[in-house]
């Protein structure tokens, strides 16, 4: 009730401080640049803790100010953060599809000089080698591919599984709907790591057996979301309208409710795609991923963790590339699903 | 009451697929329990004794279904590696998963609670954007990660707490604590982010209601406001949340038993599959879904008890 009084002034507020939100902005931009470059290549002597902690007050400001100037200009919906979440998937996907083709060494090949090179952006390796002298960019990219591939292939499968049992549930009701119900609490009361480490040990170490354990483990999300969706849409007047024209009931599921409920299922994809990276991370990590020597992160952090006091970078550029792409699937999934449904939660 | 019995029923199904499930998985398993008893030099003979004495040449369904009329009398069997019984393994690794999983569920929500009041008071503002920011930041930190990054820091350079170990509580609390805290505190790190999120995407739909405005206009303070007014209405997600994952957390925490060296039920359970040690798997995985069922069935019925308004359908 108060913001409602206030609107008028607040309004006045933002058309008065116009000119100096786009000097701030512009400044805080320049600013945050210049600490950053300051950051990588100013300081010589000092510390590496340091020169990260001014280069990353740097990065804040300069993120602000980016954010800042896309608001004015592009508008106050404009997030910075999503914008480059995206670039950063576009990026690591286009990398692991063309990774033949990047000029990059074989992540099989080692090289005795320079053995565990730090990473340095002058160097011929910009990210370092590991314990056995290999490029740790070429095997974080190739160790991409397979995260990536795996996420899809078990997301496609999760989504066309899940959803299809979620609208057979939730549109037919009745016994259908116990059924996928008595399905779904299985698979939720199987503790989801060791039906894993049991599909790992019965089949090969391969891409197919983990894309799908882990469609597997992500189909009730799906599943439950379809089944909402279904609910609520199955009520609305076009599906009346269809069913008076005399419809039958497969038509109606497949050309009325499907479409109008794929799109905020689908939408849950990236949050799905950002834990089926983290659970293929896990695995690798306790080496029951991909086996060598195909690189994966987490298999690349576990090498990495022995040397963790000497060459803390092996571990740590591997995992820093881990958690920018899940954070990237987080931050479009949020806006994706925010997008799609408002801010109303679907699980249940 | 009704609404509690039938889904108790319905509980059955799901324990008969999971435990079938677990039958069919093992039996897939390659290698050959036997040949672990008896050492890669044993006799033909020797070997048919120990199948007979094991029942292992049966055919699946019979073992199947004596395996689950033993269960049904308590009964889970012997292991066959090591031939102590089942229950009594699962016993004395099950108090470890248990204080784990209410240590990080306790810790969690003593941090996450405040932290989502507030930014669902201040929302908009600088709290909360920082609040956001980094819980973004830290969801998108695998627990493997971030127990890599504490032991590097905690255990390795401050050489405040071991990193790897045990104590059972029995043989001190402290010795115990100074064990368990890592482990917990990783595995409360994407929670506390989570729960933070939920409370205060629900407190801030909650501060919008009027009888919130009339407790502020009473002059109330805000902790009382925000703490005794609105924590309640606001809550329903964060419990189902909760307990989800103090039931998944049982027998969720086999990366972090095996990071930190501990004796929980997920490092028994896995070390069963390569040795194609069925009894152990089989009563593991049941355990683990007896309690996941009963605590997600116990949180849908404390909502009837939380909120009258929600009618009971079955």
């Amino acid at each position: 009730m108060a913001e409602a009084v206030l609107a008028p002034v607040d309004e006045f507020w933002k058309v008065a401080q116009a000119p100096r939100r786009l000097r701030n902005a512009v400044i805080s931009s320049v600013f945050g640049l210049v600490i950053v470059l300051i950051g990588m290549f100013g300081i010589r002597s000092s510390s590496a803790t340091l020169r990260s902690a001014v280069a990353a007050v740097g990065v804040v400001a300069l993120f602000r100010g980016l954010q800042e100037l896309g608001r004015i200009r592009i508008g106050p919906e404009f997030a910075l953060g999503v914008w480059l979440a995206l670039f950063w998937l576009v990026v690591i996907v286009l990398v692991a599809i063309f990774a033949d083709l990047l000029p990059i060494d074989s992540y099989r090949k080692t090289e005795l000089v320079s053995l565990r090179a730090r990473p340095r952006l002058s160097f011929d390796e910009p990210l370092g080698r590991d314990a056995n002298g290999a490029s740790l960019l070429s095997r974080s990219i190739f160790a991409a591919r397979v995260s990536l591939m795996v996420a899809f292939l078990s997301v496609s499968l999760g989504l066309t599984i899940g959803s299809l049992l979620g609208l057979v549930g939730g549109y037919f009701g009745k016994w259908v709907d116990v059924l996928v119900n008595v399905y779904t609490n299985s698979t939720l009361a199987f503790p989801p790591l060791i039906l894993l480490f049991a599909l790992v040990a019965v089949f090969s170490r391969g891409v197919w057996t983990l894309s799908i354990g882990l469609a597997v483990v992500s189909i009730p999300t799906y599943t439950r979301v379809m089944r909402a969706q279904t609910l609520a849409v199955r009520e609305r007047e076009f599906v009346l309208a269809a069913s008076a024209m005399g419809a039958s009931r497969w038509r109606i599921m497949i050309k009325d409710i499907l479409p109008n409920a794929f799109i905020p299922v689908a939408s849950y994809s990236f949050i799905v795609a950002a834990s089926v990276i983290v659970a293929e991370g896990s695995l690798a990590f306790l080496g029951l991923g991909i086996p060598p020597p195909r690189p994966s992160w987490g298999s690349m952090v576990a090498d990495g963790e022995i040397k963790l006091k000497t060459d803390p970078h092996i571990a740590f550029v591997p995992a820093i590339i881990m958690f920018l792409t899940v954070l990237s699937f987080n931050r479009v999934g949020d806006w994706a699903r925010k997008r799609v449904l408002g801010e109303r939660n679907l699980m249940g | 009451m009704r609404l509690f019995g039938l889904r108790l029923l319905q509980l059955i199904p799901v324990l008969l697929i999971v435990t079938l499930a677990t039958f069919l998985l093992t039996e897939f398993l390659p290698g050959d329990p036997v040949y672990d008893i008896l050492g890669p030099e044993a006799r033909p003979e020797q070997i048919a004794l120990v199948r007979q004495q094991l029942d292992l040449d049966a055919p699946l369904p019979s073992r199947y279904v004596s395996w689950v009329s033993d269960a049904l009398q308590g009964d889970l069997g012997k292991s066959l590696i090591t031939g102590r019984s089942v229950s009594a393994t699962l016993r004395q690794r099950m108090p470890v998963n248990l204080e784990i999983a209410v240590l990080t569920q306790l810790l969690a929500l003593l941090v996450a609670i405040p932290l989502g009041a507030w930014s669902a008071y201040r929302a908009g503002r600088r709290f909360d954007r920082a609040v956001t920011t980094t819980s973004f930041g830290v969801v998108a930190v695998p627990p493997f990660l971030s127990a890599l990054i504490l032991v590097a820091i905690v255990a390795y350079k401050l050489r405040l707490l071991p990193n790897t170990g045990w104590t059972p509580i029995g043989q001190g609390i402290g010795e115990n604590l100074r064990y368990i805290a890592l482990p917990v505190v990783t595995l409360a790190l994407t929670e506390i982010a989570v729960y933070s999120q939920l409370l205060r995407s629900d407190m801030a739909a909650t501060l919008q209601e009027d009888y919130v405005l009339a407790a502020r206009a009473r002059g109330l303070s805000n902790r009382h406001v925000l703490m005794r007014e609105a924590l309640r209405p606001s809550s329903f997600s964060l419990i189902t949340l909760a307990g989800v994952n103090l039931g998944r957390l049982i027998g969720g925490t086999v990366i972090i038993e095996r990071i930190f060296g501990l004796p929980g039920l997920g490092t028994a359970i896995t070390q069963a599959i390569p040795a194609k040690d069925y009894t152990v798997l089989q009563g593991g995985v049941l355990l683990l879904a007896v309690a996941y069922l009963l605590i997600n069935l116990l949180v849908d019925v404390s909502y009837t008890f939380l909120d009258p308004r929600i009618k009971r359908h079955g």
